[in-house]
C-alpha cells in the first residue's frame, strides 16, 4: 500500500510539474536573479558578517534539467550542488534569524531574505528540486524497506555497518598531510543546517541570524534548550578547529552530498504525508549524531582542551536522544503495523543512503585535496603529451578578468587546469588558496568542489577534459582501480 | 555544459577545428566606437595589406564553398574586409563592432547570436534539405538547401551557410541582449588556436566597453569523439 500512494502521490506531482516545467524555470532563474544570491564576488571567498547572502550560480542553473530525478551516485554532482544551495536557502527563510546589532544595512538584506519574492519563489520551486535531489533515493530505499526487516535489527546493522565506515573516514583524517585544514574542511560540513536563525522563540535573540540557536548561549549546555543540547558536539568541534560558528561564512566550502543530507531533514519536515519516513530519518540522524561526536572527539584530542574533550566524550554517551528516537519510531509501527513499518524503514535507509554519499564524497576530496602535489605532478605529464601531439581530448577555454570569482562548484567530468596567461588562486577545498600562474597545470577530478579568483587583469585558462578511462590510467593507483 | 558537435560530413568540408564562444557579462551600448578608434585604424592599416585575403587561412573559405557547389559565392570574411577596404568601418553596437574588428583582422566569416535560448548543443552539418530558418529582420521561415552547411541548437537553426550567409532572426542580437554566442567555424586551413584568436580578440574589444566581459569557449566535439 505503501508504495502504490506513494506512486500515485509522486505521479500527480510529476503531471502537474511537467506542465509547469517552463514557469518552474523561469522561476528558479529569477529567484537565482535576487541580489542576495548573485554569484560571489572577488573577496568572498569566506561570506563574512551576512548571512542573508549566500552566493549561487545563475547561469548553471540555465543549463540544468531540474526535472530528472537524481540517484544517491549523482548527489555530489553539480545540479545537485545548485539545487541543494536553494533548498537550504528556502528551509533557512521558514526560520527567524534577526541581524546582529550594529550592522544596520543588513536590515535591507534582511527584507529581501524573507521578502516576497524570495518567499513566493522559494515556495513555487521547492517540490521540483526536492524531487530532484531526493526522490529517487527515496524510491531506493521504498524498495529496500518493502523486503519487510524488523526495524529493530535494520537500525541496529545501520548503526554498526555505520560505525565502521566513519572509523574508516576518522583514519584517513587522521592520516592527513594536514590536518588542521582537513579538520576544519570536515567540520563546516556537519553543521549548513543549523547556524542559521531559529524555528523557535531563539530566533527573536538579536543575532539570531549569524549564530542560530548558539546566539543564546552556547557555553552552558544544561541551560539550554534541546535544540541546543543537540547542536553542543558541533559547537565544540567549530570553536576546536577554529572556525567560527556564523551563517553562512563558510557557504561556498559545503559538499554537494553534505547539503543533501542536511536538507532532507527539513524536506521530510514539509510534506505531513512523510511524517512516518522522518521517525525513521530521526532515529538515523540520532545514530549518526553519536558517531560523529565520537569521531570528533578522536579527531580533536590534540587540540582541543580537556574540558571540550570531556564533555565531547559525555555527549558521546548519552543514548537518550537516540532512545527516545527508536521508541518513537517503535510505538509508530506498533500503532500502525507494517504501513509504519515500511515507511519508518524508508526514511532510516533513504537518510543513510544519503549520509553514504556525503562520507564517499568527503573521503574521495580529502584525497585530492590532501594529494594535491601528486595530481599536479600527473597532470603536468599528461599535459606535456598532449602538447606532443599524443592525446587529442576537447577542451574548453575561458577569458575572464580581474577579481573574476568562480563560485565553487563541481565538474561532471575530470578536467585538467592549464593557464595560458595571467594569473588566478585556486581553491580544491577548504583553506588557503593554490596561486596558479601561466604554465601551471593541475587537475580537477569529476565531482571535486573547487573554486578560483582572477588575480591579473586577464587570465586565459584552458581546461582539457579527460576521459574516465584516461584518469584512472593515470591518476588512479592499481590498488585503488574499481 | 553544453558543446559544439561537428558532425562527419561538415568535418569533410573543412570545419575541422570550429570554435564557439558563450559570452556574458556585458551591455549593449551604442555609439562604443570611440573606445574603439585606435583598434579601427590599425584594422585599417592591417586591411591596406594587399596580401590579408591571400593567406591560406582567407582562402580557405572559397574552398569550403567550393565543396558544397558555391563556386562564385564570397565568403563573409572576404566580404566583410572588401567592404571595410571600399566604405570603411561602420559602427552599429559595442558587441557587433568587437566582432567585426576581430573577424576582419582575421580575415573570417563569424557567427554572432544571442544565447538566451541556447542551452543545448550546438550541432554543425550540412543540411538534409527539409530544414528551415527564418532570417533576420524578416518574419518568413525559408527553407535551406539540401547539403549546405547550417550549425543548430534544440532543434533550431542559427545560421545557414551557402550561396547566401543567413542567421536565424529568432537569436539576433538585440539592445537587450544578457548572453551571446560567437562562432568561428573556420576552414579546413585554421587551426582551433586561430579560431579561438578570433574570439579572444572580439573579446579583449569587448572589454573595452564591459571591463568585466567573460568568455567561455565550449569543448569542439569531432566526428571520431561523438
Amino acid at each position: 500500500m505503501t508504495n502504490e500512494l506513494s506512486r500515485s502521490l509522486f505521479a500527480s506531482e510529476d503531471a502537474a510539474l511537467e506542465g509547469d516545467s517552463r514557469q518552474l524555470k523561469e522561476y528558479i532563474n529569477e529567484y537565482s536573479n535576487i541580489p542576495l544570491f548573485e554569484p560571489a564576488h572577488g573577496d568572498e571567498v569566506l561570506i563574512i558578517g551576512n548571512p542573508y547572502r549566500r552566493p549561487l550560480r545563475g547561469n548553471d542553473h540555465r543549463f540544468i534539467d531540474f526535472g530528472v530525478r537524481l540517484p544517491a551516485s549523482e548527489l555530489s554532482s553539480n545540479t545537485s550542488l545548485a539545487a541543494n544551495r536553494m533548498l537550504l536557502n528556502i528551509y533557512d527563510s521558514q526560520k527567524l534569524g534577526l541581524p546582529s546589532p550594529g550592522t544596520g544595512s543588513r536590515w535591507e538584506h534582511f527584507g529581501v531574505f524573507y521578502g516576497r519574492a524570495a518567499r513566493l519563489l522559494g515556495e513555487h520551486i521547492r517540490p521540483l528540486l526536492e524531487g530532484h535531489v531526493f526522490a529517487r533515493v527515496e524510491s531506493e530505499a521504498e524498495a529496500a524497506a518493502a523486503r519487510g526487516l524488523d526495524a529493530d535489527f535494520t537500525i541496529e546493522a545501520v548503526a554498526s555497518q555505520c560505525a565502521a565506515r566513519q572509523q574508516r573516514l576518522t583514519q584517513q583524517l587522521l592520516s592527513s598531510n594536514d590536518l588542521p585544514r582537513q579538520l576544519a574542511f570536515y567540520v563546516l560540513q556537519l553543521a549548513p543546517d543549523v547556524l542559521f536563525g531559529s524555528a523557535s522563540d531563539v530566533g527573536l535573540t538579536p543575532g539570531s541570524a549569524r549564530r542560530g540557536s548558539a546566539a543564546v548561549d552556547g557555553s552552558d549546555p544544561s541551560k539550554g534548550t534541546a535544540v541546543m543540547r543537540s547542536i553542543r558536539h558541533l559547537v565544540l568541534a567549530f570553536e576546536a578547529s577554529g572556525l567560527e560558528w556564523e551563517a553562512h561564512r563558510y557557504w561556498q566550502f559545503y559538499l554537494p552530498t553534505a547539503l543533501s543530507l542536511r536538507n532532507y531533514h527539513a524536506a521530510l519536515r514539509q510534506d505531513h504525508r512523510r511524517a512516518l519516513r522522518l521517525a525513521g530519518a530521526r532515529c538515523f540522524f540520532e545514530v549518526e549524531r553519536r558517531l560523529t561526536t565520537e569521531a570528533l572527539r578522536t579527531l580533536l584530542e590534540n587540540v582541543a582542551d580537556e574540558r571540550a574533550l570531556d564533555e565531547l566524550e559525555r555527549l558521546a554517551e548519552d543514548r537518550g536522544a537516540e532512545m527516545a528516537a527508536q521508541a518513537a519510531a517503535r510505538s509508530l509501527i506498533s500503532a500502525y503495523g507494517r504501513h509504519a513499518s515500511e515507511e519508518v524503514l524508508t526514511g532510516l535507509n533513504a537518510a543513510r543512503a544519503l549520509w553514504e554519499s556525503f562520507v564517499n564524497a568527503f573521503s574521495v576530496q580529502l584525497e585530492w585535496c590532501d594529494g594535491i602535489s601528486r595530481y599536479r605532478d600527473i597532470a603536468r605529464g599528461l599535459h606535456d603529451r598532449m602538447e606532443r601531439g599524443e592525446l587529442s581530448v576537447p577542451v574548453e577555454s575561458f577569458v575572464e578578468q580581474v577579481t573574476e570569482r568562480s563560485t565553487t562548484h563541481v565538474h561532471d567530468d575530470h578536467r585538467m587546469l592549464v593557464i595560458e596567461s595571467g594569473s588566478m588562486d585556486f581553491w580544491p577545498g577548504y583553506g588557503d588558496a593554490l596561486h596558479l600562474e601561466a604554465g601551471d597545470v593541475a587537475i580537477v577530478p569529476k565531482d571535486m568542489l573547487h573554486g578560483s579568483v582572477v588575480t591579473s587583469p586577464e587570465c586565459v585558462y584552458h581546461q582539457p577534459l579527460v576521459s574516465n578511462e584516461m584518469f584512472v590510467e593515470h591518476f588512479v593507483t592499481p590498488v585503488e582501480r574499481p | 555544459m553544453i558543446r559544439l558537435v561537428v558532425h562527419e560530413d561538415a568535418y569533410a568540408l573543412g570545419v575541422r577545428n570550429p570554435v564557439a564562444c558563450l559570452v556574458r557579462k556585458f551591455t549593449i551600448v551604442k555609439d562604443a566606437e570611440a573606445a574603439l578608434n585606435h583598434d579601427i585604424e590599425e584594422l585599417q592599416g592591417l586591411l591596406r595589406d594587399p596580401a590579408h585575403l591571400s593567406r591560406p587561412e582567407a582562402t580557405g573559405f572559397s574552398a569550403l564553398f567550393e565543396k558544397m557547389g558555391h563556386e562564385d559565392v564570397m565568403p563573409a570574411g572576404q566580404r566583410l574586409v572588401e567592404s571595410f577596404r571600399e566604405r570603411g568601418f561602420k559602427p552599429i553596437n559595442n558587441l557587433v563592432d568587437a566582432c567585426n574588428i576581430a573577424a576582419a583582422t582575421y580575415a573570417s566569416g563569424i557567427g554572432l547570436h544571442d544565447a538566451e535560448d541556447i542551452l543545448q548543443d550546438i550541432h554543425v552539418r550540412r543540411a538534409l534539405g527539409g530544414e528551415t530558418i527564418t532570417p533576420l529582420f524578416r518574419d518568413r521561415a525559408k527553407k535551406v538547401a539540401q547539403g549546405d552547411l547550417i550549425y543548430e541548437a534544440g532543434g533550431r537553426l542559427l545560421a545557414w551557410l551557402g550561396r547566401r550567409d543567413v542567421d536565424a532572426d529568432g537569436f539576433k542580437i538585440t539592445e537587450n541582449s544578457r548572453y551571446a554566442l560567437i562562432v568561428a567555424l573556420g576552414n579546413a586551413n585554421t587551426t582551433s588556436e586561430y579560431n579561438r584568436h578570433i574570439c579572444q580578440l572580439a573579446l579583449r574589444m569587448l572589454k573595452k566597453s564591459c571591463s568585466g566581459v567573460y568568455g567561455q569557449m565550449i569543448p569542439t566535439i569531432l566526428p571520431a569523439e561523438i
